[in-house]
């Protein structure tokens, strides 16, 4: 678990800046994908996440699913290309699960990297590597700390 | 030329470039009724809510425009214009004039040009055009959220809490939704879709917000391929 | 001779003076016979009736049959703003449709951001037009937003061969006829017109309700000469929707010296630089009103202007401001006044600023109306019903 102004970013877990997202090595070739807690504070309360069907084929950098917060809507952006093997429902049920529990229950979609992925690990940074880079993401997006809900799960 | 300005958050630019979007807004097509002449009565100062809390004048927009003042042109392009309210409360002109108008169609061209002065003064507004452009209504129920709008009040709470039930109980069919302010139909989406598309609408949102672009050209592009349409084969017809 | 200068109640203003020569009706009709267009008429199925307009020309506005072009901020935000228009017509017995073929006008976001141009913004409104013709129902506008921007749009048209053009070809693409109707009509138009109606099946009585009226500016100030004005109000110097209700239900009309000034909503103000508009609010509107007149309720008919009014005064109690004057649509107030539940149909609980000691002052039992409110809320909660509908109030 590293430590940067109360936001929570798992050692076992890999990140990717620019697009402030994490992904879980799911061992089988595939990754469990979805928003860093700096990602879910930046947002706020979310509203709606939508992300795309299993089975479609996303580029790198394409939008994944669209979260819809009270201030904001963006896309969600996939770190390389990849194909949708499986999408979590209760993030279109409940959207606020992203907020309370960002890294487990709030996971949105599972991913298998595809062909032209290329060397996508070196895109990849474990939670330590990552430090600086979110430091800097943070100080870029004026945000001084992280802030968690109500029943917040690490 | 350097910008008067010692804080000036845009870049300046050269003078050629500054006449270029002069030029924009005055081959617009609303250019000819927005101004015919100002006597500098301060009328529309007046009448003007913007100019009581902003460092922002209607009279400066008809005096710059009629002057032909490049260089101030810009500024005012890049900085207080959007401060004004849009209420065209300035049309109490005398000479008829409608610096409001004027407003209207510089921001067009900032927005066009992809200004980095407009893309800032939109940022926290772009959700809204994400909003209005993929569903046909500007706001929504949901969107009445405390942390969105705490200086509203307890009753936004009140409501956020209650908002699923609380929907249910206004008698208008059509207004049985949360997502929405009222239930558009799918065929009207479609339509609203291809106004977009026909009049080159999706293209400028691009140079403003490429996440907002992104995420509306994949609404877009699923619902037009439902109903048989590719977003790639329609261009403008303008 | 008279003795110069005339005392004010001495003067005549004859508002029938020179007349501007063109008119927008007239050229509609022009552009129709061209072939250009269509012109969706009012016939006598929509029992028009005429009223004079600012430079005393006649404009003629539908009592039924017409197509409800809603509006966004009111049925997002404010429901019973809505929900109280369309039961006027229900009480009143009037036919309308309530369509779902309907898009925002995108006048607020124009406005906000101009991120849009003349053509998307002409086409937006002729689909709509388009769509309540194909119908069969005549447009009733409810925001005063999406009317003065229709106002403006109808003038871009008859003056831009152009742009008629352009929005031609993204019609045709549609597949949609390009249609324009000889009014464009502003609900409050339509109360005021109906005042009389309404004021024969009231129940409650407004005798000690004080009441200020914001006027918007988009219905007013926009195209200014289409709107309507009434010698017998306010000699004919002001709009006279909203004001000819008041008028009508016995309520006391105060005047107030900022009038005229704009609420503040500012289209992307109220979204996102709101210390702008509640500043504007508070300083100019809802202060005036409170120190020269102390009203019990202020009326308006725009959406806007009711959110910027009612959402404004909440932080201003901060700054220790005299705020509190509850903010009501002209189609609200008169529906309390035919005896409309404040809840199920007012749907006051969307409001801000607290109504409840004006509902007193109008004879309303808001105690016992909440309580029913929420045995129909439990309804709803246990499945009962899925939705409340017309007859449940």
């Amino acid at each position: 678990m590293s430590d940067l102004a109360n936001c929570v970013l798992p050692g076992d877990l890999k990140y990717h800046i620019d697009f402030n997202v994490w992904l879980r090595d799911q061992g089988d070739g595939t990754f469990q994908l979805g928003m860093t807690d700096i990602a879910q504070t930046l947002a706020g309360s979310v509203i709606h996440c939508r992300p795309k069907k299993a089975g479609k084929t996303i580029k790198a950098g394409k939008s994944i699913a669209t979260v819809e917060s009270g201030k904001w809507v963006g896309p969600v952006k996939a770190p390389f290309h990849c194909e949708i093997v499986s999408r979590n429902e209760e993030v279109e049920s409940d959207a606020t699960v992203l907020n309370r529990s960002p890294y487990s229950k709030g996971w949105i979609v599972c991913i298998r990297p595809t062909e032209e992925a290329g060397d996508y690990q070196s895109e990849l940074l474990s939670a330590d590597a990552a430090l600086e880079g979110f430091r800097a993401y943070m100080a870029k997006h004026d945000l001084a700390e992280c802030s968690h809900c109500d029943g917040f799960e690490e | 030329m350097e910008a008067i300005y010692a804080d000036t958050k845009y870049r300046d630019v050269p003078v050629e470039e500054k006449q270029r979007l002069f030029d924009q807004v005055k081959s617009d097509m609303r250019w000819e009724e927005t101004l015919y002449g100002c006597y500098e009565c301060g009328i529309c100062v007046a009448a003007c809510p913007s100019a009581r809390f902003y460092d922002f004048s209607p009279r400066v927009y008809a005096q710059i425009m009629a002057r032909e003042d490049i260089h101030a042109f810009y500024e005012l392009l890049n900085d207080s214009m959007w401060d004004c309210s849009q209420c065209f409360s300035c049309t109490r002109c005398p000479r008829q004039n409608n610096p409001g108008g004027i407003i209207t169609i510089m921001r067009e061209v900032a927005v066009n040009n992809g200004l980095e002065s407009a893309k800032a003064a939109l940022t926290a507004y772009s959700r809204i055009i994400y909003k209005i452009m993929s569903t046909g209504t500007q706001v929504a129920p949901d969107m009445l959220q405390p942390d969105f709008f705490p200086d509203w009040g307890p009753d936004v709470t009140a409501v956020s809490e209650n908002l699923d039930i609380w929907r249910r109980m206004v008698p208008p069919e059509t207004l049985h939704t949360t997502e929405l302010a009222w239930d558009v139909a799918e065929k009207t989406r479609v339509e609203l879709f291809l106004i977009w598309k026909l009049t080159g609408n999706l293209e400028m949102i691009e140079s403003l917000d490429e996440g907002i672009f992104m995420i509306l050209e994949e609404v877009m592009e699923e619902l037009l391929e439902e109903h048989g349409y590719d977003i790639d084969d329609i261009d403008s017809v303008i | 001779m008279k003795q110069l200068p005339l005392k004010a109640k001495e003067r005549v203003f004859d508002r029938k003076g020179k007349m501007p020569s063109e008119h927008y009706r007239e050229q509609l009709f022009e552009l129709e016979a061209k072939g250009e267009l269509i012109v969706h008429r009012l016939t006598d199925e929509h029992k028009p009736v005429e009223i004079e307009t600012k430079f005393g020309r006649t404009k003629r506005i539908p009592l039924q049959n017409t197509w409800h072009h809603k509006s966004c901020g009111q049925c997002g935000h404010i429901p019973g703003y809505s929900t109280t228009i369309f039961w006027l017509h229900r009480e009143l017995g009037y036919a309308y449709c309530d369509p779902k073929e309907q898009t925002s006008c995108t006048a607020w976001n124009y406005y906000a951001s101009s991120t849009s141009n003349p053509a998307a913004q002409a086409a937006v409104a002729l689909r709509n037009f388009a769509q309540a013709y194909e119908d069969g129902f005549f447009p009733l506008i409810h925001c005063g937003t999406s009317y003065g921007h229709y106002k403006e749009v109808r003038e871009q048209l008859i003056h831009h061969k152009e742009l008629r053009d352009q929005v031609r070809r993204v019609l045709d693409k549609l597949g949609k006829p390009m249609v324009f109707p000889e009014e464009v009509v502003h609900y409050s138009e339509w109360v005021h017109v109906v005042r009389d109606q309404i004021a024969e099946r009231q129940v409650k009585n407004f005798e000690n309700v004080t009441v200020t009226v914001h006027p918007a500016c988009h219905y007013h100030k926009l195209i200014a000469e289409d709107a309507i004005y009434d010698s017998e109000l306010y000699d004919g110097q002001r709009t006279a929707v909203v004001s000819s209700v008041v008028r009508a239900l016995g309520a006391k009309l105060a005047d107030y010296s900022t009038w005229h000034d704009c609420c503040g909503f500012g289209f992307r103000h109220i979204l996102v630089s709101r210390d702008f508009s509640r500043s504007f609010a508070t300083i100019r509107k809802i202060e005036r009103m409170k120190e020269e007149a102390d009203p019990d309720v202020t009326l308006t008919h725009d959406t806007g202007c009711v959110t910027t009014l009612d959402k404004s005064q909440f932080a201003a109690q901060a700054h220790d401001r005299k705020i509190g004057i509850p903010v009501l649509a002209d189609s609200q107030f008169a529906a309390l006044a035919m005896g409309a539940h404040p809840y199920m149909v007012c749907q006051l609980h969307w409001h801000g600023v607290d109504n409840r000691p004006l509902l007193e002052k109008m004879g309303i039992d808001h105690e016992k109306a909440w309580a029913e409110f929420e045995v129909q809320a439990e309804r709803v909660k246990s499945g009962e019903v899925e939705f409340i509908s017309w007859e449940d109030c």
